[in-house]
């Protein structure tokens, strides 16, 4: 009798629970600002009168609250406010299209590796573990060295280094979720093994790779503005805010402008997305906990 | 035989106990052996089991956890665990090997011919999804139907198992159903194309006692308008008893007795049967009588005795019994026990002590 009392108080405790107000906080605030950057990025040509690529040598390495140029401009004459904000549709859209893909191809391999097991199984964790072998980035930076600069190979790049840790998150899961009762009873009602797969056993295990993606999408940015510093990533004259740092870098002991707007609009992205990816994930995981 | 079980005094009792003149089997396993591999070795979790299913029966299997019985339902429809495999024997529907046909034609029987419920059904019900999308998954798992079609038959299924309001219980997720109402969903769901064959594996185990019932007066009632066939699987001989019209006693991977059910509560030849009957209490029973226990626990299969797997438990083992196979023997009218002194078990009142008092 005690059991049911306890029992009860406890599964009312968890619906009531859910997410605390300080999260619900941080999720609003970061979607609030993930928001305005969004719309800044879409609004760009309505909100600066510059064009982010034409160069006026005359008006070059402005400092920061000269007239018309809120933030100064660069070696070339360019609006830093203006680039920064052209920036961020690419940016933006490489750290989703590079969450994406590794999502897409880790979440297929992973749970072929744990849904058929044997040789499949065995050929995708072990080429898992020699990609895992190398550092992250610098199996980035080799990658899209021997492949060339350009933004086709940085997402072929991000994928095949990337993919690993969605593999082994839903392998993970489908391990677990491969021996539950209804999988059977799919199985049992005759439906293909695509079917069981696709149907049955990839929405019950791709919430641990999602809530990692929403985290993914921050680092990858960093990543890109990493490559894009070192000269891999974008290539100039595209405004993109790593390669606006990695411009910018001869000049950081006279004109610190250059380089610090563009790292402060990296920084605000960051920010926003981890917190609307914290606010996410931790509804998923009340939503999931059923 | 003074055994704690009497034949449920329902209306359908007649039924069940009149002998079909010429049972036509629907399916007939010969030979059936299925071994785990493991580092340890291999064990034969069902050795060499051969069974007809016969028409329209209800055909019990009982047997404690680890007797193989779960393991046998499902090497029949092939959806073994990792690490099983079905070494030999046949398991003959309509004309045709199940274990030698290829997997698509497998998939088109799965469900459609032989459909299966298990254990838990909270547990069967896909958590992601509504009870109505399952069920129209099922429903149209095999045939195409247009949406408005599929939703009436989704709907008819679940009034069929006795589900209150079942058009708007559709858009319910699992988690929303009771156990009692989930099984009856799952049921809903392995009879939406109308199998010959289900396959019951525990449907009652994971239920409370007055919801076990109602189930199991379901899947009767549903057995006998549909003329379906079901292979029941219980580690309860109560449950067993109330529905079975024929029980098979399996004991470490192998079938020690099999007779109609009547036969074998009224005069159980084999001594393991004998101390399964002595376990069960009755309500019924007007004396109070101790319970039986049977002495030692199920062997371990990877260490199975010579002989008689049940000997080294049995109070009327002799030398013989350990000296060799012991098959199965035909002791009356459709009756087999794999015991080689059937006459002693019958001859005795008493087999095991009942010394041992239960205190819980």
């Amino acid at each position: 009798m005690t059991s049911v009392v306890v029992g009860a108080g406890r599964s009312a405790d968890v619906e009531q629970a859910g997410p605390s107000a300080g999260r619900e906080t941080l999720l609003r605030a970061g979607g609030g600002l993930f928001a305005v950057i969004v719309l800044a990025g879409l609004l760009a040509p309505l909100l600066s009168p510059y064009d982010p690529i034409a160069q006026l040598p005359r008006e070059s390495l402005l400092p920061p609250g000269s007239p018309g140029h809120m933030l100064g401009t660069d070696q070339f004459g360019r609006d830093i406010y203006t680039r920064a904000l052209y920036a961020i549709r690419l940016d933006l859209f490489i750290g989703i299209v590079g969450v994406l893909l590794p999502l897409i191809l880790g979440t297929a391999l992973g749970a072929i590796a744990g849904y058929l097991r044997g040789w499949p199984e065995l050929i995708i964790m072990r080429t898992l573990d020699v990609v895992t072998a190398f550092p992250y980035l610098v199996m980035l930076i080799a990658l899209v060295a021997v492949l060339g600069p350009s933004l086709l190979n940085l997402f072929v790049a991000l994928t095949a280094s990337g993919w690993t840790t969605y593999a082994r998150l839903v392998r993970g899961e489908m391990l677990v979720v491969r021996e539950h009762e209804y999988i059977l009873a799919a199985e049992g009602l005759g439906l293909g093994r695509r079917r069981v797969l696709l149907g049955h056993l990839i929405p019950n295990v791709i919430s641990p790779a999602l809530v990692f993606a929403m985290a993914d999408v921050v680092l990858t940015i960093l990543f890109a503005a990493s490559l894009s510093f070192l000269g891999l990533g974008v290539q100039p004259p595209t405004p993109e805010w790593g390669q606006m740092i990695h411009e910018g870098q001869s000049f950081i002991l006279g004109a610190w402008w250059l380089v610090t707007f563009p790292g402060l609009f990296i920084v605000a992205t960051g920010v926003a997305l981890s917190m609307l990816g914290d606010g996410i994930a931790d509804r998923i995981r009340v939503g999931g906990r059923t | 035989m003074t055994a704690g079980l009497t034949p449920d005094p329902a209306p359908d009792a007649t039924r069940r106990f009149t002998l079909d003149p010429a049972p036509v089997p629907v399916m007939t396993v010969r030979g059936l052996t299925t071994v785990f591999r493991s580092a340890h070795g291999t064990v034969r979790a069902v050795d060499d089991v051969s069974i007809d299913l016969r028409a329209g029966e209800i055909l019990g299997i009982v047997g404690e956890s680890g007797s193989g019985k779960s393991m046998f339902t499902r090497s029949v429809i092939r959806l073994l665990p990792v690490g099983a495999e079905t070494t030999a024997g046949e398991v003959v529907y309509d004309g045709q090997d199940l274990l030698a046909i290829p997997q698509s034609r497998m998939h088109r029987i799965r469900g459609r011919e032989i459909a299966s419920i298990f254990q838990d059904p909270i547990a069967a019900l896909n958590p992601v999804y509504t009870v109505g999308r399952q069920l129209a998954e099922a429903i149209t798992s095999h045939n195409s139907r247009s949406r408005v079609e599929t939703r009436e038959l989704a709907v008819r299924a679940l009034a069929d198992v006795g589900i209150p309001s079942p058009a708007r219980r559709l858009g319910d997720f699992p988690h929303q159903f009771s156990g009692g109402m989930a099984q009856r969903v799952v049921v809903a769901i392995a009879l939406a194309s109308d199998p010959r064959i289900l396959l019951a594996d525990e449907p009652t185990t994971a239920l409370d006692v007055t919801t076990q019932h109602q189930i199991l007066m379901l899947l009767l009632r549903i057995q006998r308008e549909r003329q379906m066939t079901v292979l029941l699987v219980s580690h309860s001989l109560g449950v067993i008893a109330q529905l079975s019209d024929r029980v098979a006693v399996m004991y470490a991977g192998q079938i020690l007795e099999l007779a109609d059910t009547r036969t074998l509560l009224s005069s159980p030849r084999h001594p393991y049967t004998v101390g399964l009957l002595g376990c069960v209490p009755d309500a019924a029973e007007t004396r109070p009588r101790r319970l039986v226990s049977i002495p030692g626990s199920a062997p371990d299969l990877s260490r199975l005795p010579d002989g008689c797997r049940f000997a080294p438990r049995c109070p009327l083992a002799i030398d013989a019994c350990t000296s060799g196979e012991v098959p199965l023997i035909q002791v009356g009218p459709s009756h087999e026990a794999r015991c080689i002194r059937t006459d002693e078990v019958a001859r005795r009142d008493t087999l095991f002590s009942t010394a041992v008092e239960r205190d819980d």
